[in-house]
C-alpha cells in the first residue's frame, strides 16, 4: 500500500491513512511532505478576553491594596510606609495587569483535521499539539466573571493525566461548546473505528 | 450505587456473586491498617509526638485511644468483608464493594493491563493470595481483591490472559504459550542472582532518598550521642580525648571512617533489602505478554501486555555506573505514575549485568536493540548554563568580596571551586542529553553521572510541545517536549528545523496509528 501525500491533498490523504488498518504498513512519506504545525494559522482569543484578564487582576489584587491602606489606622506608622506599601502592591497590580494584557495577544488556537493546537508565551514561546487520537474526554467550564464576559475555556485530558493536559482559555463560550462537540464527535468516530478499545471505558459502568 | 439497588442487583445475580474467603479478613485488616499508617504517615508521627510531650494523656490513655482505633478498624473491615462481593464471568470481573456506599466496578478483561499477585508471609498459611488488576486510567477503577483462594487466583490470571489472547488487537497466535509460562517452564528471559540484586540494592538511588529524609535527624541524635561518649571516655580515664585536638588530622580522620562506616552500612542494608524484595526474581514472557515472579517474605507476581507497555526506560545509576548494573522500568498508562507511592506497580527488571543489557532489553522491546549513537543536543545549552548559572553568580561574589572587603581570605577561591564544580556538572549534563531518531520510534538518552535511556514508538506519545526561548529564537534553537503516558520527556536546544521536523513527525504518526494510546 502506498500512501501519496502532498500539501494539496494532504487531509484526505491523512483521512485513508487513518481508516486504513494498514495504515502502519509501507508507508513512506517524505518528510517535507508531512503536515507541519508552524504553518497553522491561529484563531486569537476572543475580543473579551483582555477586559477579563483586567477585572481579574483587579479583583485579585485591589483588596490586598486595600488592606495595606487600611494600615494608615497604625498611629505611629510613618508616612512613607503607609504610601509606599499600598502603591508598591499597586504597581505590582499593575505591571502583572499589563503582562497579561500582552500575553492575551500571544494566546491562539486551531483545529486541523486530526489535532488541536495552542500557543502561548511573550518571551517563552511554546506550540502545544494534542492529537484526537489520544483524546479521552473533554470538557467546558467557565466561572462567573468568564460568563460575564461570555468567555468559557475548554479543558482536553488524555490518558494517564489527573489534570487536563491541554487547556484553552479565552475562547467565546459558543466557540468552546461548538470545539467540544466537534472533539467529542472525533472520539466518538475514532473510538467506533478502533474495534480493540471500542467501549472499554467502562470501568465504572455497573451492569454494562 | 446505593445498597438498594446492590440488593436488587444481587438478586437479579443470583448465587453467582461470591463473597471473600472468612480468612481474608485477616488480610483486609492488615493491609488496611498498613495503608492508614502509610497514608497518613506525618500525621501519625505528629499525633505520636504530640501526645508524648502533652502531660494531659498518660500511657493508659494512649493505649485506650489505639485499641478504641483498632477495634473500630476491625468493625469496618469486618462490614467491609461481609459486602464485598465479586463476580468473574468469561470476559469481566464485576466486584461490589463500600462500607457506607456501596460501588459496584466491572472491568472487562482485555482492558487490563497488568495482573498483580501479592503473598505477604501472614497469608502465606491462609492459602491467600492479593490480586490487584491495574487499567490503565483512574485509580478508583483498579479492582483489588483482598485475599482469595491461590487456584482462584490462578485461574482469573489464565482467564485474563486467555482474553487478552482473543482480543482483536493481538497479532501473536494463541497457541504460542497457553496458559502460565513460569508454570510451563518456559525459560527465563533474565533471572538475577543473589550478587546481581545485591548490587542493584546498593546501586538504586532508594538509599540516598533514605538518607536524605533521616540524614538530618539521624545526625543530630548521633552528635548528641558522641558527645556523651566523648564525656563519658574523658570521665572514664581511658583516652585522652583532649589529645585529639591536638592531632587534628587524627580527628578528621576518624570523623571520614564513620562516616564511610556508615554509608557502607546503609549499602549493605539496602543490598539486604533489595535482595529479600527481589529474591527469586524470574522474568519471563511470550509474544503476548510479560511476566515477572519475586520475593521472599512478599511472593509478588506481576504481568503486563506486551500491548500496553508504551515505553522502556533502561537506567544506570551513578553508583551502577561503578559496578556496571542497570535496572530497566515498564512504563505503562496510569492515573498517577509520578507518585512514589506507587513505584511500586512499575514493571521493574533489577540487577542487570553490563553485558546483558542489550539482550535483556531486546527481549523486553520485543525487538532487537543495542545502545544506538545519539545526537547530542546544541552546545549553547551548556554556555547558556555556564554564562548564567556559573559566570553570573561568581563575577557577583567576587565583586561582592572585593567591594565590601569582607569574609575569610579564601571566600573566593571556595566560590571558584564550586563554581568549576557547577560548570563539570553541566557539562556532564549537556554530553549526556542526546536524541536517537529511529525508523518508527525515538529514543532519549539523559543523565547527569548515570545515564537513563527511554525508547518509544511514535505513536505511543501523547502531545507535542515546541518551546522557544528568546534566547532560542535568536540562535535557531527549539525545545521539544514529548508527553508520553507516564510523564514528559524533554529533548532541548535541539536545531529548531529538527524539532519541528520531529514534532510533525511524531504526530503523523500517532494520527495515522491504529494503534490506541491504552
Amino acid at each position: 500500500m502506498t500512501v501519496r501525500i502532498d500539501r494539496d491533498q494532504q487531509g484526505h490523504a491523512m483521512d485513508d491513512a487513518l481508516h486504513d488498518a494498514d495504515a502502519f504498513d509501507n508507508l513512506q512519506v517524505p518528510l517535507a511532505a508531512l503536515p507541519d504545525y508552524r504553518e497553522l494559522a491561529f484563531e486569537p482569543v476572543a475580543d473579551g478576553f483582555r477586559g477579563y484578564t483586567v477585572i481579574t487582576t483587579l479583583i485579585y489584587w485591589l483588596p490586598i491594596a486595600a488592606a495595606g491602606a487600611i494600615l494608615n489606622v497604625i498611629p505611629d506608622l510613618p508616612l512613607l510606609a503607609g504610601l509606599l506599601i499600598p502603591g508598591g502592591v499597586l504597581l505590582l497590580a499593575l505591571l502583572i495587569g499589563v503582562y497579561r494584557w500582552v500575553d492575551a495577544g500571544h494566546r491562539g488556537w486551531a483545529v486541523r483535521a486530526h489535532d488541536i493546537a495552542a500557543k502561548e508565551g511573550i518571551y517563552w514561546r511554546s506550540v502545544t499539539t494534542l492529537p484526537f487520537a489520544r483524546i479521552q474526554h473533554v470538557e467546558t467550564s467557565s466561572g462567573p466573571i468568564e460568563r460575564w464576559r461570555g468567555l468559557a475555556r475548554l479543558k482536553l485530558f488524555t490518558a494517564g493525566g489527573m489534570t487536563a493536559d491541554l487547556t484553552l482559555i479565552g475562547l467565546r463560550a459558543e466557540a468552546a461548546d461548538t470545539l467540544r462537540e466537534h472533539l467529542a464527535e472525533q472520539i466518538r468516530l475514532r473510538d467506533a473505528l478502533a474495534p480493540d478499545t471500542a467501549g472499554t471505558g467502562d470501568a465504572d459502568d455497573p451492569d454494562a | 450505587m446505593t445498597e438498594s439497588t446492590d440488593t436488587a442487583g444481587a438478586e437479579r445475580a443470583g448465587a453467582d456473586w461470591e463473597r471473600l474467603p472468612t480468612a481474608a479478613v485477616i488480610a483486609m485488616y492488615i493491609s488496611g491498617a498498613q495503608k492508614a499508617v502509610r497514608e497518613n504517615l506525618f500525621l501519625f508521627i505528629g499525633g505520636g509526638t504530640g501526645a508524648l510531650w502533652t502531660d494531659a494523656l498518660g500511657l493508659r490513655e494512649l493505649a485506650l485511644i489505639a485499641l478504641g482505633l483498632l477495634l473500630i478498624g476491625l468493625l469496618g473491615t469486618l462490614i467491609y468483608h461481609r459486602r464485598f462481593r465479586f463476580l468473574i464471568d468469561e470476559e469481566a470481573i464485576r466486584v461490589r464493594k463500600g462500607l457506607f456506599e456501596i460501588k459496584e466496578l466491572k472491568v472487562r478483561f482485555e482492558r487490563v493491563q497488568n495482573v498483580a499477585f501479592s503473598q505477604p508471609l501472614y497469608l502465606k498459611p491462609l492459602g491467600l493470595t492479593r490480586v490487584n488488576l491495574e487499567t490503565p486510567g483512574a485509580s478508583q477503577t483498579e479492582v483489588e481483591l483482598p485475599g482469595v483462594r491461590n487456584d482462584e487466583a490462578l485461574a482469573l490470571r489464565d482467564r485474563v490472559a486467555g482474553a487478552h489472547r482473543q482480543g482483536p488487537a493481538t497479532d501473536a497466535p494463541a497457541a504460542a504459550g497457553e496458559g502460565d509460562p513460569s508454570a510451563t517452564g518456559a525459560p527465563a528471559i533474565f533471572a538475577p542472582g543473589f550478587g546481581d540484586l545485591f548490587r542493584y540494592g546498593m546501586t538504586s538511588s532508594q538509599l540516598w532518598i533514605i538518607l536524605g529524609v533521616v540524614g538530618g535527624p539521624l545526625a543530630e541524635r548521633v552528635g548528641d550521642r558522641v558527645e556523651d561518649s566523648v564525656e563519658w571516655l574523658e570521665a572514664s580515664g581511658l583516652v585522652g580525648v583532649g589529645d585529639l585536638s591536638s592531632a587534628p588530622w587524627l580527628a578528621a580522620g576518624l570523623v571520614l571512617g564513620l562516616v564511610v562506616l556508615f554509608i557502607a552500612l546503609g549499602l549493605v542494608v539496602s543490598g539486604l533489602i533489595a535482595w529479600v524484595r527481589f529474591h527469586g526474581y524470574r522474568l519471563t514472557g511470550d509474544d503476548d505478554r510479560l511476566q515477572a515472579v519475586y520475593g521472599l517474605l512478599d511472593k509478588r507476581e506481576k504481568s503486563l501486555k506486551r500491548a500496553k507497555l508504551h515505553s522502556l526506560e533502561v537506567v544506570q545509576t551513578a553508583f551502577g555506573r561503578l559496578l556496571r548494573r542497570w535496572h530497566a522500568v515498564g512504563h505503562q498508562a496510569a492515573l498517577d505514575a509520578m507518585n512514589p507511592m506507587n513505584q511500586d506497580k512499575r514493571f521493574l527488571v533489577p540487577g542487570i549485568p553490563g553485558g546483558r543489557l542489550e539482550r535483556v532489553t531486546s527481549e523486553l522491546a520485543g525487538r532487537a536493540w543495542s545502545p544506538p549513537a545519539f545526537q547530542g543536543i546544541h552546545p549553547r545549552f551548556r554556555r547558556i548554563l555556564w554564562q548564567r548559572v556559573v559566570l553570573l553568580p561568581l563575577l557577583v561574589a567576587l565583586t561582592a568580596h572585593s567591594v565590601l572587603d569582607s569574609g575569610p581570605w579564601w571566600s573566593p577561591f571556595a566560590a571558584l571551586a564550586v563554581a568549576g564544580f557547577a560548570a563539570l556538572l553541566i557539562h556532564f549534563r549537556w554530553k549526556r542529553w542526546g536524541v536517537h531518531i529511529g525508523d518508527n520510534g525515538l529514543q532519549i538518552r539523559e543523565g547527569l553521572v548515570g545515564t537513563t535511556i527511554i525508547l518509544f514508538e511514535d505513536a505511543r506519545c501523547q502531545q507535542v510541545k515546541v518551546t522557544r526561548s528568546p534566547y532560542q529564537r535568536r540562535h535557531g534553537l527549539a525545545t521539544l517536549v514529548i508527553r508520553l503516558p507516564h510523564g514528559e520527556k524533554t529533548v532541548p536546544y535541539l536545531p529548531e528545523p529538527l524539532a519541528a521536523e520531529l514534532a510533525n513527525r511524531l504526530l503523523y504518526r500517532i494520527e495515522t496509528s491504529t494503534a490506541h494510546a491504552l
